[in-house]
């Protein structure tokens, strides 16, 4: 009866959304929602979010942080998630529904008002992608953040930071596979570190957390910090759920369908990609069977494959799955022939263009590149204003830098300088730097500003200085061939060079230059530092010796000793002061020796000012046996002890010994002893002060 | 049309005759708790053996407190003096396990999931660095549970960790 009444009203259910229950908002704690990527099993998409949170720990500025999982589900066997990717290269979705799905599962989780959206890899657009909906669905402004990691995104949402490795081959591939296609390239890499490079450098644990934990946890933190609780719009909860209208149940049902269908696809394509074709056949004919009512749907997730092969498709597929099929064997299985290669990421080709409209793949010849008519980074959506959320390519946008940031402080929305173009005709190379044969010191304001010009106008640039990726900016001089890096300088003594590397750059008609280009440049900010040695002397004109940092040709050190001035030369970071005669100082007095060094070759004055004492000691130390005189004797039936006396001002050591016997520090006691046969025996005595007098003795006794 | 409405009412006739059964199992796996006998060992089982142990998917719990007693014997054996880190490391046990043996649709795996982030949790707050991989891997440490455990991972879902208290006992 129970499941009769259920039945009754199935269909008013059916359009009923699956989660009613209402939940508070809290101005008081951090929730972090953590998106995973594609291609992660899904053991490692849960394990990842724990690792995450065991990272953050549970408190942060004494409120609670918990960390979510917003799970981005993986569909056709990964096939889906790579249309999609693709896809979304573009600026555009097939579909939001992932993303909405997302957004109604954590609806209940999210009971904080302060919320950052943590995305890895593909989840990154979905985090973006989020950050748009929650701004325009009950969030208040600056209470949701975003940070993205290992992002094949062009932007991050919100003006957040980002963490893309260097190491990483599968962004740079897939930054590859966009320039080629003509698509948004990602932001540029922004870490280094040993050790991220291993796999395909792309892994969330075994790469991020591993080896830029500390920089994750540092970067969320920050997020997290910047976050004000608001008051929110919405009635239920921290945010509007989307609605679970007809379209969304539609796809809902057509993946509960289809995935199953496809399962074992994704081994298919890790056996190479005479698989992958069968796979996306077998996909097809899955979606086939679900009906014609899912036509459509099918079509949109899976693309006709473009009419050439994708350049670079293969690799990308390659690093993706593991696989170690090479170009060479797809030639051999008559793929590159038969568009085997771009099946996996093809993209569907536009109906129609707009004007203004980034070129698409199909219009990609790297011989003859085409220059673009808009800028290739669309503006990220924005809070208040400009009509809501919009994260394709919608009209044309708003002006983009011209370099991506390194870690954008504001949206990139804000308004830019617009740079004149120069015309984009050849492959990028570096004209000049700025700091090419430039020693900085303390007389330049930190940070300097470090131009770097090309040949060309550029789209993105990536700078290391001293193996440490730079922030790069535009230079806000109309130019859009120069690229900026605002260097804060470090603390240096004595100069050293540095390294600039032009590690990478694309030009706005997305030709990457050829190769890093490396420069150099000097730094020394601080002034020579001396030390003078604290020193005990045996004679009335001795050398007076202390370090410097800086014993280039040219320096001197100054130094003034019982009311004299010596200037002397440096050498081998060493100094010494030779006081001549009639400069005699006196037997047991102590001076002060005080020395600087001169200003640097920089022009750096000198760093300190330092001090030394030089004790006069023509003194040896006195020595007596009290109790033994020379050709004494002991009773044999006690052990020989034999007292002493060692005076000197400075004294340093005493070492006693028993015929040919080896020489031992000799107790403080005043007395050594041992055990000695019958017979002659001699007692040596010998003893050091600080200024190297010595004085030693010798006593003949008999034991009897 | 009219073949996508009724595939999308049987979709949903299913799910509604499921309900009571998932309230159920999902009460269930919130209940399941360790308890201080448990972490002091008071009721601690002999040894399995391991071919029987390992014969199915839930083993062998012979003292009925939700962690398999081959894992239970091997947290005592790496915890032997630190009582709060076998309480947190018993608790994720006992999550662990309920992937293995209760789950069988979104809403349980999403039980089990926040009760294992609880124990997490739980972990986070011990001042013991408490390897909760090796955990997982002692829990499915047979291909079959391995398999059970990735094939019930199918009903991954977004989810948070539950309750506002992370460990079951209170133990110092």
């Amino acid at each position: 009866m129970r499941h009769s009444c259920k039945l009754i009203f199935l269909s008013l259910l059916f359009f009923l959304p699956f989660s009613t229950q209402a939940a508070s908002c809290s101005e008081e704690g951090y929730t972090v929602v953590f998106v995973n990527g594609i291609f992660n099993t899904r053991e490692q998409a849960e394990n990842s979010q724990f690792k995450l949170q065991q990272k953050l720990k549970t408190k942060l500025n004494g409120e609670s942080l918990t960390v979510r999982l917003g799970y981005n589900p993986s569909h056709l066997a990964g096939l889906g998630d790579l249309a999609q990717l693709a896809v979304q290269s573009f600026g555009t979705s097939i579909s939001t529904f992932d993303r909405d799905t997302i957004l109604l599962q954590i609806h209940p989780e999210v009971t904080t008002r302060k919320l950052l959206l943590v995305g890895h890899s593909q989840g990154t657009l979905y985090a973006n992608d989020m950050y748009g909906y929650l701004a325009a669905n009950g969030e208040p402004k600056g209470a949701v953040g975003v940070y993205n990691v290992a992002t094949p995104a062009n932007y991050v949402a919100g003006g957040g930071t980002y963490l893309t490795s260097e190491y990483d081959s599968l962004i740079a591939l897939y930054a590859d596979y966009v320039k080629r296609a003509g698509g948004l390239l990602p932001l540029a890499p922004n870490f280094i570190a040993d050790g991220s490079s291993v796999g395909n450098g792309h892994s969330f644990i075994d790469n991020y957390l591993e080896y830029g934990g500390e920089r994750i946890v540092k970067d969320i933190q920050s997020g997290l910090g910047r976050l004000k609780a608001g008051e929110g719009t919405a009635t239920e909860g921290c945010f509007t759920p989307p609605d679970e209208g007809l379209g969304y149940k539609v796809q809902k049902v057509f993946f509960a369908a289809a995935d199953p269908a496809s399962s074992g696809v994704k081994t298919a394509a890790v056996a190479g990609f005479n698989g992958t074709v069968a796979a996306v056949g077998g996909v097809r004919n899955g979606l086939a069977a679900v009906g014609s009512l899912f036509g459509s749907v099918a079509k949109a997730v899976i693309p006709e494959a473009r009419t050439e092969n994708l350049p670079g498709s293969h690799d990308v597929v390659s690093a993706l799955y593991g696989s170690s099929v090479t170009e060479e064997n797809l030639r051999e299985f008559g793929l590159l022939e038969e568009q085997g290669g771009a099946v996996v990421l093809a993209v569907q080709k536009p109906e129609e263009k707009e004007a203004g409209e980034v070129q698409g793949v199909e219009t990609q010849k790297e011989e003859e590149p085409a220059v673009p008519q808009e800028p290739l980074i669309p503006p990220p959506p924005s809070f208040g204003g400009g009509g809501g959320y919009s994260p394709g390519f919608g009209g044309g946008g708003g002006a983009a830098p011209a370099v991506a940031t390194a870690a954008a402080e504001e949206p990139a929305a804000e308004p830019v300088v617009e740079a004149t173009s120069t015309p984009a005709t050849s492959t990028p190379a570096v004209v000049s730097v700025s700091s090419d044969g430039t020693t900085y010191s303390s007389s330049d304001v930190s940070p300097v500003r470090i131009v770097v010009t090309f040949n060309t106008s550029m789209a993105t640039t990536s700078v290391a200085i001293q193996g440490i990726l730079q922030t790069v900016g535009d230079c806000g001089d109309a130019d859009a061939a120069t690229a900026c890096v605002d260097y804060p300088l470090p603390a240096i003594e004595p100069a050293i060079n540095y390294n600039l590397t032009v590690l990478a750059a694309t030009s706005t008609d997305g030709l990457v230059m050829p190769a890093a280009s490396v420069h150099t440049f000097v730094v020394d900010t601080l002034g020579p530092t001396v030390t003078v040695n604290n020193l005990f002397v045996k004679t009335t004109l001795p050398v007076i010796t202390g370090t410097t940092v800086d014993s280039s040709p040219g320096m001197t050190v100054q130094v003034l000793i019982n009311n004299m001035l010596y200037t002397v030369a440096p050498a081998g970071g060493e100094w010494a002061a030779q006081l001549l005669p009639g400069q005699e100082l006196l037997e047991g007095q102590s001076y002060t020796a005080v020395a600087s060094s001169s200003a640097d070759l920089a022009g750096n004055p000198p760093g300190n000012v330092a001090s030394g004492t030089v004790v006069v000691d023509l003194t040896a130390p006195a020595l007596d046996t009290p109790e033994l005189s020379e050709g004494g004797s002991f009773a044999s039936t006690s052990p020989v002890a034999i007292s002493f006396t060692v005076s000197d001002a400075n004294l340093a050591d005493a070492s006693c010994s028993f015929d040919n016997d080896l020489f031992v520090a000799c107790p403080d006691s005043g007395v050594f002893s041992a055990t000695l046969a019958l017979g002659a025996h001699y007692f040596n005595l010998i003893a050091n002060d600080s200024a190297g007098n010595q004085t030693a003795i010798l006593q003949n006794f008999t034991v009897e | 049309m009219v073949v996508g409405y009724v595939l999308l009412v049987i979709y949903d006739v299913q799910r509604l005759f499921d309900i009571d059964k998932t309230n159920e199992a999902v009460a269930a796996i919130h209940a399941q708790k360790i308890t201080l006998a448990d972490v002091q060992g008071s009721n601690l089982p002999p040894v399995p053996d391991q071919a029987e142990n390992d014969a199915t998917v839930a083993g062998i719990d012979k003292n009925n407190n939700g962690v398999r007693d081959d894992v239970e014997l091997a947290i005592f054996k790496k915890y032997p003096s630190d009582k709060k880190a076998r309480g947190a490391a018993l608790q994720y046990a006992s999550a662990e396990q309920m992937y293995l043996t209760k789950v069988f649709n979104t809403e349980t795996w999403k039980a089990v999931a926040e009760e294992t982030g609880r124990a997490g949790l739980c972990i986070l707050e011990t001042e013991t660095e408490i390897d909760w991989e090796n955990i997982q891997e002692l829990v499915a440490n047979t291909q079959l549970r391995k398999e059970t455990r990735t094939k019930n991972f199918e009903f991954i879902t977004s989810h948070g960790s539950a309750g506002e208290n992370p460990c079951d006992t209170a133990v110092n």
